[in-house]
């Protein structure tokens, strides 16, 4: 008894999850992505995949519309995060901190998702550049 | 085969063969005399042709000998339409030596004696049909031979082809071949008369005639030769002359060249059930019918577009605008005012990667398992995969820009006005743009002079926007004090708050009867601080939040302006979307950028 019931147990949230996907499925049909339908078969098509239900290609839209929301959230956090910049006295007043997206705060919020955007502090124009002036010599 | 009649024994075949003296030719004088009396009767010769244990080894190979004869001769109706026995062309019934391909190897030359075997061996091959005698190589004595002494031991003389071939050798044609050396071109005229040779021959050689005596009546002349039914050897006669009938080669072209219906594994997903709890009265509440793919079939209707070609198609400069027009809404959405250059590349770049990543991961993941797995399991594991095991978040995203999006599309165009408006001029206020948000390309041009003629043009559209949202905002004033005492309240902003408060009231109301309130004087105290104000409120308005108190703070924004320029006639149709950040203030954001802002709102009071 205690074995069925146990063995029930699984098939049945199986089986909610399978209806609980299916009416996700469904909603997406409902709600349209940011994303245009037209751009997102573009890009799938590029990479080999083709399917005509456009579910799909609504499921991919939406993951991709969450996954620049969460990286432009972090961005938005790093660029509030920095202090204000008080430019004139005359003002009396502090500047108002503009949320202005820089490839600072983005660079930062990528690193989390493994991506290095990061500019190159400098660049050398000879190859002895920022060695020891000993070892230059040689 | 049906020439052979309905028992497959060919009786009435060898009648017809007998009546013009082949079997004779055929088997020799000595075979054909313990032939015939098989001939006498269909139960004779139906004896004759069974398999039977008891036969002796002479009785089978003669036996043999006469099937190869008819199963050749009755091969031509499986090349060709079913016809009558009686519709069979004599011409074709007689034996004929080129019918078999006979190879010139070693021809006069001695023969290579370390495979005696192999040429024993049939190496002969019809031109058109298949032989079921085995007939040895002509090319060699001791091959020659070797079949004789094959034959002897079988009893049976050598074949009609073997004699055949025998005389064919000693004729004065086969000698002249290695003789006449003067013949070895290849000429555009001797091309032409070996086809219309070969075209005769084969005219001669039709195995069904319709009307016999129409076949003698067309005889051939073939350079002054008579048209006796000569054995034609191309490779001896015409050795460099001979071509194919035709130079385009015969293939079999496929002729279903039809859009083969092909559905991967994910093509059918699962619909929902019409009887849905959750759809139907959703559907039914909006659109007041049923949804139509509800009821299409599965994985057609909703993909039909695509499956028939019809979607547009986008190149690859479209595709990198699209998504760069993409990401600024999305940077919109979240929070930003404006965006660099490169930042917006790298985030249109990333988004396009983004998609191709999860293109790649469908498509191994249905590669891989679409065997195993169903369609539902499939995604699932995509969906653990994409890291969005719990959709959950997918829906809650949904949800919240399906409440940003449904008012902002309404107040699309003001809003887009507020992002354009610059600094420092005050006659830009009334400049409008109805394109889409593009934060950044209209931060730019800001303080460009073109928009100042936009003004007038577009002050009756303005006027005619207005007129809509002033019922939205009736409704919307209830929502919005409520969502002003639950924010969380500043020390400073109280007083602000209730005084703000009564502005959008008030306004509202005033704007009630006429539409344009010009008279109205309510806040001529705050004009001599309006422009410092309204280069506040112009830094303020841009930042938007996807939240429905924003929202709901637009329409009210678009009633303050008139009358805050009221003064000024050049300013009676300004733009609504000046005071946005204004009514962020009053819905109680907690961001240090609205505390600052809300200072600055105050400071004419003070």
């Amino acid at each position: 008894m205690n074995g069925q019931t146990s063995h029930q147990q699984p098939k049945d949230g199986r089986h909610d999850d399978d209806a609980a996907l299916t009416e996700f499925l469904a909603s997406l049909m409902d709600y349209t992505p940011t994303i245009p339908d037209e751009l997102v078969e573009h890009y799938l098509a590029k990479s080999g995949f083709q399917c005509p239900d456009a579910r799909l290609t609504r499921l991919v839209a939406v993951a991709t519309q969450k996954f620049i929301a969460d990286v432009a959230t972090d961005a938005l956090q790093q660029c509030k995060a920095r202090p204000a910049v008080i430019k004139d006295k005359r003002d009396k007043q502090q500047k108002e901190k503009r949320l202005i997206l820089t490839m600072e705060d983005l660079s930062k919020a990528l690193r989390e998702y493994g991506v290095n955007v990061k500019h190159q502090e400098y660049f050398a124009d000879t190859p002895s550049a920022g060695l020891d002036p000993a070892s230059r010599d040689e | 085969m049906a020439l052979l009649g309905e028992d497959g024994r060919g009786y009435e075949l060898a009648r017809k063969l007998e009546s013009q003296g082949i079997w004779r030719s055929w088997l020799g004088d000595a075979l054909y005399s313990s032939f015939i009396p098989f001939l006498s009767s269909p139960a004779a010769w139906d004896s004759f042709m069974l398999p039977d244990d008891s036969k002796s080894r002479p009785q089978i190979s003669l036996e043999l000998r006469a099937r190869a004869l008819l199963f050749d001769k009755a091969s031509v109706s499986l090349f060709a339409q079913p016809t009558a026995l009686s519709k069979l062309n004599p011409n074709y019934l007689e034996l004929h030596g080129d019918d078999v391909y006979f190879t010139l190897e070693n021809g006069g030359q001695d023969v290579d004696q370390r495979h005696p075997g192999v040429a024993a061996s049939s190496t002969t091959s019809s031109k058109g049909r298949s032989k079921a005698s085995s007939i040895g190589s002509r090319f060699s004595e001791p091959d020659v031979d070797a079949v004789s002494q094959r034959l002897r031991l079988e009893e049976l003389p050598e074949t009609w082809y073997n004699q055949f071939f025998e005389k064919y050798r000693a004729t004065k044609s086969y000698t002249l071949m290695f003789g006449d050396r003067d013949s070895e071109k290849r000429t555009p005229e001797q091309m032409s008369t070996y086809l219309s040779l070969i075209e005769n021959h084969k005219r001669r050689r039709v195995a069904f005639v319709d009307n016999i005596s129409s076949l003698r009546s067309n005889p051939v002349m073939v350079d002054g030769s008579p048209a006796d039914d000569a054995p034609l050897f191309p490779e001896t006669m015409s050795i460099f002359n001979c071509v194919p009938d035709s130079a385009v080669l015969i293939t079999r072209r496929l002729e279903n060249n039809q859009k083969v219906p092909f559905n991967g594994v994910l093509d059918n997903l699962p619909q929902t059930m019409t009887k849905s709890p959750v759809m139907s009265p959703i559907m039914i509440e909006r659109l007041g019918i049923r949804p139509e793919y509800l009821s299409m079939e599965q994985g057609q209707g909703w993909g039909k577009n695509g499956s028939q070609g019809s979607r547009k198609l986008l190149s690859q400069e479209q595709a990198s605008r699209i998504s760069q027009k993409v990401v600024v809404r999305l940077l919109h959405n979240v929070g930003f005012e404006s965006s660099s250059d490169t930042s917006l590349e790298v985030i249109a770049q990333l988004l396009s990667s983004h998609i191709n990543k999860l293109g790649r991961t469908l498509k191994l993941l249905a590669d891989s398992y679409r065997k195993q797995c169903s369609a539902t399991e499939l995604l699932k594991m995509f969906l653990q995969t994409a890291g969005y095991s719990n959709f959950r978040t997918l829906v809650e995203l949904m949800k919240d820009n399906s409440k940003s999006v449904a008012p902002q599309t309404q107040q699309q165009g003001l809003s887009i006005q507020g992002q354009n408006l610059p600094q420092q001029q005050q006659p830009s206020v009334q400049q409008s743009q109805q394109m889409l948000r593009q934060m950044n390309p209209q931060m730019q041009q800001m303080n460009n002079p073109q928009y100042l003629a936009f003004q007038q043009q577009q002050q009756q559209w303005e006027r005619m926007r207005r007129r809509q949202q002033h019922q939205q905002q009736l409704h919307q004033q209830q929502q919005l004090q409520q969502q002003q005492q639950q924010s969380t309240p500043r020390p400073g902003m109280n007083m602000n708050m209730s005084i703000d408060k009564d502005r959008p009231l008030v306004q509202v109301k005033m704007e009630a009867p006429s539409d344009f309130p010009l008279d109205t004087n309510t806040f001529t105290s705050m004009n001599p601080r309006q422009p410092q104000l309204r280069q506040q409120q112009l830094a303020a308005i841009s930042s938007f939040h996807a939240q429905a108190n924003n929202n709901a703070f637009r329409p009210m924004n678009s009633l303050q302006i008139p009358q805050i320029h009221s003064p000024t006639m050049s300013m009676a149709r300004a733009p609504p979307v000046k005071v946005e950040g204004f009514q962020e203030l009053m819905g109680g954001d907690s961001s240090a950028k609205h505390d600052s802002e809300e200072n600055k709102l105050l400071s004419p009071r003070k």
